[in-house]
């Protein structure tokens, strides 16, 4: 990886260009706590967040590396988009879909106590809700419509009087401010 | 290593072998990818901080929903809903996890460190349907039982009810509500008998009450003998025992907190033919040597001295305390409940 601090495209780009694993990592390593906490507020147990996190970067990986799309104009969307469908996935189903975990042959991870307290912490108002309301205003309406109620770039748009192509910067960059602060509180 | 690394250490891996042009992952996957969900589900729960909205003033009044039932606006169709308190199971901690599902839309939970004495509110959040201009949203508040009524943004007044399953006499406030799109949910106001205010500092001030006590890392098959407590999870072939956590010693003095929550004072993680529990030994958080209080929605089951709870817990008495398990199945916690021990103050 050549590039000095990278965009999150920049690192899907290699990761697709160059099968960069370690593009990935550091992707990995930007959105983990994010997609953890968005799964922590949805799911009755630690577990199942752990779980669905786990299946939400594998195919997050697949599709980067080796997928038929194009590579996404915006990522932290992208890997939101991802997210939602596993979590659609696993209240349809009853539990954490684990197709994707399957094809990449992961073994399931071993948490500890620790690693399921850290994750009931994410659930607490400090950790998110708080970090929300530190939003700008237009970045705290569009993360929380596109993120929390699962509303599309256009629809938020239309309802407040913008473009699709303003609300996804303003959801980009407010995402990429709470991953940067639930990155910091390690 | 913590599983943060242990799934980066996996993803590498995997990475490297989708080099392989005749990798599995490759191939289009079988059958049809599942749509983008037409409803999603929201903000978490135990929304406990930040100010509240300006409320109007109107004298319009309406009792709450039951606990567990069904609420109209969600879909077609009615929706069966529930909404449960359960102890938070963080060794150390003294708090509560909130819990609302819809069946067929999701769920959310919450967990936080417990309500001081003279809070009003234990517990709130909310669930939002967003697909429309104005969502609705089911919403759900415990309050203690000074608290007669929740005012909402919109000026409506919930009647708070009692509920027997609820500890501590608190009681439980259930609405539904119009919601304007991109807008966290206003943090309902807690009214008293004469429809008062009561003053929530923590709104005020945006953090809960509360405080971890220290916890060590002790082995789950052979805990140490000292100590305020402890979990044994006895070796048996197929069983993965992970971690244990518990308290290095007992709060020197009584917590302020409201009602009579619990005190996790050891959690242990294990594996159980591939299942993973969770179990923690919860004692009275004010006074641990006393009889514990009873868990949320704690009822009798089948087995002899087996209950189960909200939130998938299925318990048995441990000391003055309770030995609690969550995990996959009733079937599965009910099996390995029995196999572990606990030792208790």
């Amino acid at each position: 990886m050549a590039l000095e601090n990278p965009s999150d495209e920049s690192l899907l780009a290699l990761v697709r260009r160059e099968q960069d694993g370690t593009a990935f990592a550091e992707f990995y390593e930007r959105y983990f706590d994010v997609v953890l906490a968005y799964f922590a507020r949805r799911t009755s147990s630690a577990d199942v967040a752990a779980d669905l996190t786990m299946e939400t970067f594998a195919g997050a990986l697949v599709s980067a590396q080796v997928g038929r799309s194009t590579l996404p104009d915006r990522a932290a969307p992208w890997l939101f988009g991802i997210a939602r469908n596993v979590l659609a996935d696993s209240y349809r189903a009853g539990q954490a879909d684990s197709t994707m975990r399957s094809r990449l042959a992961l073994q399931p991870l071993h948490l500890n106590d620790e690693d399921l307290q850290r994750i009931d912490e994410l659930t607490e108002e400090t950790h998110v809700l708080a970090l929300l309301q530190a939003l700008a205003p237009d970045q705290r309406t569009a993360v929380h419509a596109y993120v929390i109620e699962d509303r599309s770039h256009e629809q938020i748009a239309r309802d407040l009087g913008t473009s699709a192509f303003v609300i996804r910067k303003r959801v980009s960059r407010g995402l990429a401010v709470l991953r940067e602060a639930l990155g910091g509180q390690r | 290593m913590n599983f943060k690394d242990e799934l980066r250490t996996q993803l590498l891996r995997a990475s490297h072998e989708l080099r392989s042009e005749d990798h599995p992952a490759r191939r289009p996957a079988a059958g049809p990818r599942s749509l983008r969900p037409r409803l999603l589900v929201a903000a978490g729960a135990l929304v406990l901080a930040g100010s509240a909205a300006a409320a109007v003033a109107t004298l319009e009044r309406e009792p709450s929903r039951e606990l567990a039932g069904v609420a109209p606006g969600f879909g077609s169709s009615l929706r069966e809903y529930r909404v449960e308190l359960r102890p938070n199971l963080s060794a150390g901690t003294i708090g509560w996890c909130g819990n609302i599902r819809i069946k067929g839309i999701g769920g959310g939970s919450g967990c936080g460190l417990a309500a001081p004495a003279s809070a009003p509110v234990i517990s709130s959040g909310g669930l939002i349907r967003g697909k429309d201009a104005e969502g609705t949203s089911l919403n759900y508040a415990v309050v203690t039982a000074t608290v007669s009524a929740i005012r909402l943004s919109d000026g409506r007044r919930i009647v708070t009810a009692r509920d027997t399953r609820l500890p501590s006499g608190w009681r439980a406030a259930v609405w539904t509500e119009r919601q304007r799109v991109g807008r966290p949910p206003a943090i309902p106001i807690p009214l008293d008998a004469a429809g008062q205010n009561i003053a929530d500092e923590r709104a005020q001030h945006g953090t809960a009450s509360g405080r971890r006590l220290a916890i060590k890392q002790v082995s789950p098959t052979r805990p140490p003998t000292g100590g305020p407590c402890a979990i044994t999870v006895p070796r048996i072939t197929g069983r993965y025992a992970g971690s244990e956590q518990v308290i290095t010693r007992l709060p020197s003095r009584q917590p302020d907190v409201a009602g009579r929550p619990f005190l996790a004072c050891a959690t242990t993680v294990f594996y159980d033919r591939d299942a993973r529990y969770r179990a923690a030994l919860l004692l009275d958080a004010r006074n641990p040597a006393t009889r514990a209080d009873r868990l949320p929605g704690q009822r009798p089951t089948k087995a002899p001295g087996i209950a189960a709870a909200f939130g998938d817990l299925t318990l048995r008495k441990a000391g003055p305390g309770w030995l609690v398990i969550e995990g996959r199945s009733e079937r599965g916690r009910l099996r390995v409940l029995r196999q572990l021990r606990a030792r208790t103050p």
